[in-house]
């Protein structure tokens, strides 16, 4: 016959397994997560396979920024990335080839509410952060061709020539609409 | 608590605040303006940033289910963060009318009646249209389109001086050249005697009787209350703010409307994203001014929508779009390679388009009888059922808290 006891623990482990919010609630992921360099590389490598061609030294910054809500969540995101790339048969999600990080991604997405809420703030902050170079107002991003928001285009360049020629009928004389 | 008395009190200090405040005091009367938000140093305070941390500082968002809203919290409102376009609304806005037949706005108020005190405007705040020479790459793109496709397309009008094209206007004009409330009105308004409080909330008005006076009820970001008494109050503290004012005020003002915090018409946009066909111009999203200068009025009275090109920098982009391109069925659809392919277009290839209409006033601000935001499924089935009717609403409160409306507050004499 099943304990009381054994049937608490029994039910405590099923729903810590199985419940996202619970595992995160109570830090469900070893100890070296927090702010680990494993965690660093995990969250780096994350963000390149989300931004194939991603690069620079902010590339994993945001998710442990505690200005962002994300914060919190970063040594957990960054087990579960691990965890599920083990699934896969491999020794860490780093040394997954750039389709099975991909899967291990979309497997995220395609988990529970609490899992694909995580992961697509995780990609959202990923592009955010890369694109539009946040930590780095002069650097900008040169995937994009962004060269900064202190970019300033000289005059010229800001506009093609012969001007007249890009414009046809108008409604207004003044820009106002009656 | 001391209570000060004023003739006027003005809450907010934008666009709507700043015009009867000015000519307030300089009619003679005792002007005070609350604002909310901080006093901004142009110098300091204005940045050419991406910086999510600093827009938090000053622009804020209220988001629901199905409409969003962005609105500035600092001394001049939103004039300090808009793209300095300055345009008239039409006829047509002025006629129009809710499912009930009503009017929206008061019969004999059009665009007739309203265009002297938009000359008046535009003369204190220094629009013009802008030249065709300073019309950026996005905007002689999108009037080429125009004209390709046989529509028409204008030069928009601008609040705006010797702009150098910076691009940096949703944070604040680093060179000075945006002309905002703090180079016009403001100042002036300060000059003929208003007074002006910032990071100070107006939180209630009610109503004293011996004599008949409103009193405003306002508290500071560091914390302490403060009243003010005042024959006339000016509610400008934009379209959620002054909603939420007035119905925290309820328990103090009995005869307030029902229709308060309803029937809201939000400018309805739209917006689609296209990739440019082989043979046209670039069209820069990251040279020139934030707004690229041209808007097309082709559509205003067959739908009733006006459409201008937007140019948006890569933290806006993301914040608003899942982009992917249409009829592409590679997974994963709005990050990797696909997404990579389509963002080393975004700045020269991309065209995005804004579509603003008349909509109709489908939503609501409310306040939660026990102060919390709730009320989900609700909500959920409200849109739904307005959905069905064709218009979109909300709730565009999630977060508000009721304060306590103790009306021992105020004072009565």
């Amino acid at each position: 016959m099943i304990t009381r006891k054994d049937f608490l623990l029994g039910a405590a482990a099923a729903l810590l397994a199985g419940c996202t919010p619970v595992r995160i609630l109570v830090r469900d992921y070893p100890a070296g997560f927090d702010r680990s360099p494993v965690a660093e590389r995990i969250l780096r490598r994350f963000v390149t396979t989300v931004i194939p061609g991603a690069d620079g030294p902010h590339l994993a910054r945001a998710f442990t920024d505690s200005d962002y809500p994300f914060a919190p969540y970063a040594p957990f995101f960054a087990h579960d990335l691990a965890t599920r790339a083990l699934r896969l048969g491999a020794t860490s999600f780093e040394a997954l080839e750039p389709r099975g990080r991909v899967a291990v991604v979309q497997a995220g997405l395609d988990g529970d509410a609490t899992t694909r809420k995580l992961y697509r703030a995780a990609i959202f902050l990923a592009q955010v952060s890369f694109y539009a170079g946040i930590y780095d107002d002069a650097a900008g991003c040169d995937l994009i061709e962004f060269q900064g928001a202190r970019e300033l285009v000289p005059r010229a360049q800001q506009r093609h020539a012969q001007p007249e020629r890009f414009f046809g009928r108008a409604l207004t004389g003044d820009g106002n609409y009656a | 608590m001391e209570t000060e008395e004023f003739d006027v009190v003005v809450i907010g200090t934008g666009f709507g605040a700043a015009p009867p405040a000015l000519r307030l005091a300089q009619a003679g009367a005792r002007v005070l303006m609350l604002e909310k938000g901080p006093r901004l140093r142009p110098t300091g305070d204005f940045r050419q940033t991406q910086d999510p941390r600093y827009l938090r500082r000053f622009i804020k968002s209220v988001s629901a289910n199905t409409v969003g809203l962005t609105y500035a919290e600092a001394l001049g409102g939103g004039s300090a963060f808009y793209e300095m376009v300055s345009l008239r609304a039409p006829s047509k806005a002025f006629a129009q009318r809710e499912a009930g037949g009503r009017r929206l706005w008061p019969e004999r108020l059009d665009r007739g009646a309203m265009d002297p005190w938009y000359d008046l405007a535009d003369r204190t705040l220094g629009v013009e249209q802008i030249a065709v020479d300073d019309v950026p790459k996005t905007g002689q793109v999108f009037s080429l389109l125009m004209r390709n496709l046989g529509f028409s397309c204008d030069r928009a009008r601008y609040a705006v001086r010797h702009c150098v094209g910076a691009g940096s206007c949703v944070t604040g004009c680093p060179v000075g050249a945006k002309r905002w409330l703090m180079t016009n009105y403001l100042p002036a308004a300060e000059e003929a005697g208003a007074r002006i409080e910032t990071d100070l909330e107006a939180v209630a008005v009610g109503v004293l009787r011996h004599p008949r006076r409103y009193q405003v009820l306002a508290r500071g970001r560091e914390g302490g209350w403060r009243h003010f008494n005042a024959r006339t109050v000016i509610l400008a503290g934009g379209t959620v703010g002054t909603a939420r004012l007035l119905l925290r005020s309820r328990p103090q003002l009995p005869r307030l409307s029902p229709r308060v915090g309803k029937h809201i018409a939000l400018n309805g946009g739209v917006k689609a994203a296209g990739i440019l066909a082989d043979g046209l111009p670039d069209g820069d999203m990251f040279s020139g001014r934030s707004h690229p200068g041209v808007i097309s009025y082709q559509f205003m009275e067959s739908h009733g929508i006006s459409v201008f090109p937007a140019k948006p920098l890569p933290l806006q982009l993301i914040s608003s779009a899942r982009i992917r391109l249409e009829g592409d069925d590679r997974q994963p659809v709005y990050w990797g390679e696909p997404h990579v392919e389509l963002m080393r277009l975004y700045r020269r290839r991309m065209m995005i388009l804004v579509a603003l209409g008349l909509t109709p006033p489908a939503a609501s601000v409310e306040l939660d009888g026990d102060g919390k935001a709730g009320g989900l499924d609700a909500h959920r089935r409200r849109a739904a059922r307005l959905r069905h009717r064709g218009q979109r609403a909300a709730r565009l409160d999630p977060h508000a808290q009721r304060l306590p409306a103790d009306p021992r507050r105020f004072r009565r004499r």
